[in-house]
């Protein structure tokens, strides 16, 4: 095993994910091709062993589909996925079996994804039992010691979901996860549907556990600050691109894609200070079906020149761990052009 | 139709309002909801004292349960009874109590006076009738115009609250609109009438930030054109602190700190308000680890008598807490506090 290989536990390479649209019978008859939604497209990107990777992006960039690609719940279109160096893309359902006991996710509404007819312990137990994670005289001890990491009852055990706040719900689905002891953890925003003082509750939990598990995770989130706190790296999307990917300082502090700097403006920020009322990023997210040619973002962006309309911008190296998709950045005598224009 | 909206127009209790001494617009006093369900009978808001100045905005804070929505439906009274009672308290706008008023009269107040937007724009249009339709109703229900100049009129808002090609949206379904310009055409039908209070109820949780940060702006703008004022409720501590003028900090359906923004943030004087600002990662400096309020919210039908925050409190005398009745009280000038130990609390 080489150094390389050990540290990196997850790469990604050239993922795509194309949905297609339901046709309308009028296209049919017409011969009309049918409509194709890119959620993801073209996407590489590694994950490092004990590092958090934070995806940001709004509704409909691709964040989650990139997550649910990742763990095979949706499959590519097209494009490769390593996991421990292993490529898993096109492994057979019994094989996903034992990869999917070290990959797991939490997802977003604790509401939905936990089962109401099963007790907590109902819930635990089947993951037990379906991995094979213990032996039957152990699993009361494992179950108990699941609950407790998560900052539960023992007796909560016998409980149903119902009886439980939305925070509490979430310590279950994260107990449920981390059952089968995983190395990677995809939270797809495990905090978005909770109260500020519960979600900083879990987020600190998730920073506990990170840190006693070993765990490396993909953290998905709208919410830039949250990102900012969790995560060790952080890659920004738009529209099923990753526009922007370095480390947390150098994405937040050193921003270089007009996208990431209108996300960081529209913020807003809980200091008393009236500021701007001029929107940061004018115009609506173009429809994932009818994507603009050249640099997704062009319609929107407030530096842009011709030749971001027509051609898909390149991968630029700002430094060995940031890049940025953009025509124009990180080369500020191009921002001067592009304001002369 | 016309004849309709001429009965509305004009009720006699309101063609002449009664003179008006203080500067504020609306003045809410001691305003308890109850609400009478079968698990049991709760409190959604209790003694609510607060008031709104002409063209200022009031920030509302508050997490889930918290009573601010229940507030700002019943200003509207837009609560069904049952279950909801108000058995105590007033609500003077414009020096008049809006809880004495018929429902007729009430009619008038709403889209007229007073509107509201909601938070999920798509719910909250309708989605058989295209967009003229449906701004030209409130229109043409507080106005004599005929269905062209509504239309016209219609045509004029959406190009105000910023939707391109407004001629061709007008005609428009919801359906076929973004989230961010549903919350616009909102925005429109909600000052169509020039409205002298507007309510917005979560108005930029379901969107996403950059389309947020536009509606944001687009509703301080046209406050200061209408010369409006709004209540803000939201949970999130950073569109209060950027839009407001005032905030009030709402728990358990009570107002545990109210006070101008600035102050607020600066100088918090409730636990409960020191305990959401240390609970949110901030942008600036890195912390390694958030400062949670421990606990959970408060069941509202197990409430204690005295202050609801009491039993999450980092700096609670729990025997006089649990059993003193807690209410605003000015500690500083313009600055008021529910909190039985102010002097204890450091933000």
């Amino acid at each position: 095993m080489t150094e390389s290989f050990q540290d990196t536990l997850l790469e990604v390479k050239h993922l795509s994910k194309i949905f297609p649209m339901p046709r309308p019978f009028f296209d049919v008859l017409l011969k009309k091709p049918a409509q194709k939604l890119v959620a993801v497209d073209d996407v590489s990107l590694t994950v490092n062993r004990l590092e958090t990777l934070g995806l940001v992006g709004e509704s409909g960039c691709g964040k989650s589909t990139l997550a649910r690609c990742i763990l095979r719940l949706y499959e590519p279109t097209s494009g490769e996925i390593h996991f421990e160096g292993k490529e898993i893309t096109h492994l057979p359902p019994g094989e996903m079996r034992n990869i999917r006991k070290k990959m797991q996710i939490v997802f977003q509404d604790p509401y939905s994804s936990l089962n109401p007819k099963m007790t907590v312990r109902q819930t635990l137990q089947e993951v037990l039992r379906f991995h094979k994670i213990c032996l039957p005289n152990k699993e009361q001890t494992r179950l108990e010691g699941l609950l407790r990491m998560v900052g539960l009852q023992v007796e909560d055990a016998n409980k149903f979901p119902k009886a439980f706040s939305g925070g509490q719900r979430q310590r279950i689905a994260l107990a449920r996860s981390l059952a089968v002891q995983p190395t990677l953890l995809v939270g797809d925003e495990p905090v978005s549907a909770l109260d500020v003082s519960i979600q900083a509750q879990i987020l600190n939990l998730l920073a506990d556990l990170r840190e006693e598990l070993g765990l490396t995770m993909i953290f998905i989130a709208h919410e830039l600050s949250v990102v900012r706190h969790v995560s060790t790296r952080v890659a920004v999307m738009y529209l099923g691109r990753i526009v922007e990917i370095g480390t947390t300082e150098e994405v937040f502090e050193q921003s270089m894609h007009p996208y990431t700097e209108g996300l960081l403006t529209a913020l807003p920020r809980p200091e008393p200070v009236r500021r701007h009322r001029k929107a940061a990023v004018e115009g609506d997210v173009p429809s994932p079906i009818n994507l603009p040619p050249g640099c997704r973002f062009h319609p929107r962006c407030p530096i842009v020149i011709d030749v971001c309309r027509q051609c898909i911008p390149p991968n630029r190296q700002v430094s060995p761990t940031h890049q940025v998709l953009c025509h124009l950045r990180p080369n500020p005598q191009w921002d001067q052009l592009a304001a002369e224009d | 139709m016309k004849k309709r909206a001429k009965d509305i127009n004009t009720p006699k209790s309101i063609a002449t309002p009664a003179p008006v001494n203080t500067t504020a617009l609306l003045d809410v006093h001691n305003l308890t909801v109850e609400f009478k369900l079968r698990a049991g009978n709760f409190f959604a808001n209790r003694n609510i004292s607060l008031s709104i100045e002409r063209g200022k905005t009031l920030g509302i804070v508050g997490e889930s349960g918290s009573g601010k929505s229940v507030f700002c439906r019943t200003i509207l009274r837009l609560l069904p009874s049952p279950p909801a009672y108000i058995p105590q308290g007033k609500i003077l706008f414009n020096g008049k109590d809006l809880l004495t008023y018929s429902e007729k009269e009430m009619r008038y107040v709403r889209g007229a006076e007073i509107t509201m937007i909601f938070q999920d724009p798509m719910s909250s249009l309708n989605p058989v009738f295209n967009i003229d339709d449906q701004i030209s109703e409130s229109l043409r229900l507080h106005t004599a115009i005929s269905a062209k100049e509504a239309r016209e009129a219609s045509i004029n808002l959406l190009r105000l609250v910023g939707i391109p090609s407004p001629e061709k949206r007008v005609d428009s379904y919801p359906h076929q609109l973004s989230g961010g310009m549903r919350q616009r055409v909102m925005i429109a039908m909600a000052i169509a009438s020039k409205p002298k209070l507007l309510l917005a109820d979560e108005p930029t949780t379901a969107l996403d930030v950059t389309i947020q940060d536009q509606i944001l702006a687009l509703m301080l703008q046209l406050q200061e054109q209408v010369g409006m004022s709004i209540i803000l409720v939201s949970h999130d501590l950073g569109i209060v602190a950027e839009t407001s003028d005032r905030v009030a900090v709402m728990y358990a359906g009570q107002v545990l700190e109210l006070s101008p923004t600035e102050a607020i943030f600066r100088r918090p004087k409730h636990p409960y308000t020191v305990g959401l600002l240390n609970s949110i990662p901030r942008m600036s400096g890195r912390t390694d680890r958030l400062l949670p309020i421990k606990g959970q919210p408060p069941n509202l039908l197990r409430l204690p008598v005295g202050c609801p925050f009491v039993e999450r409190c980092p700096v609670a005398d729990v025997d006089i807490c649990t059993k003193t009745p807690v209410s605003l009280k000015q500690i500083e000038p313009d600055h008021a506090t529910a909190c039985l130990f102010p002097e204890r609390v450091h933000g």
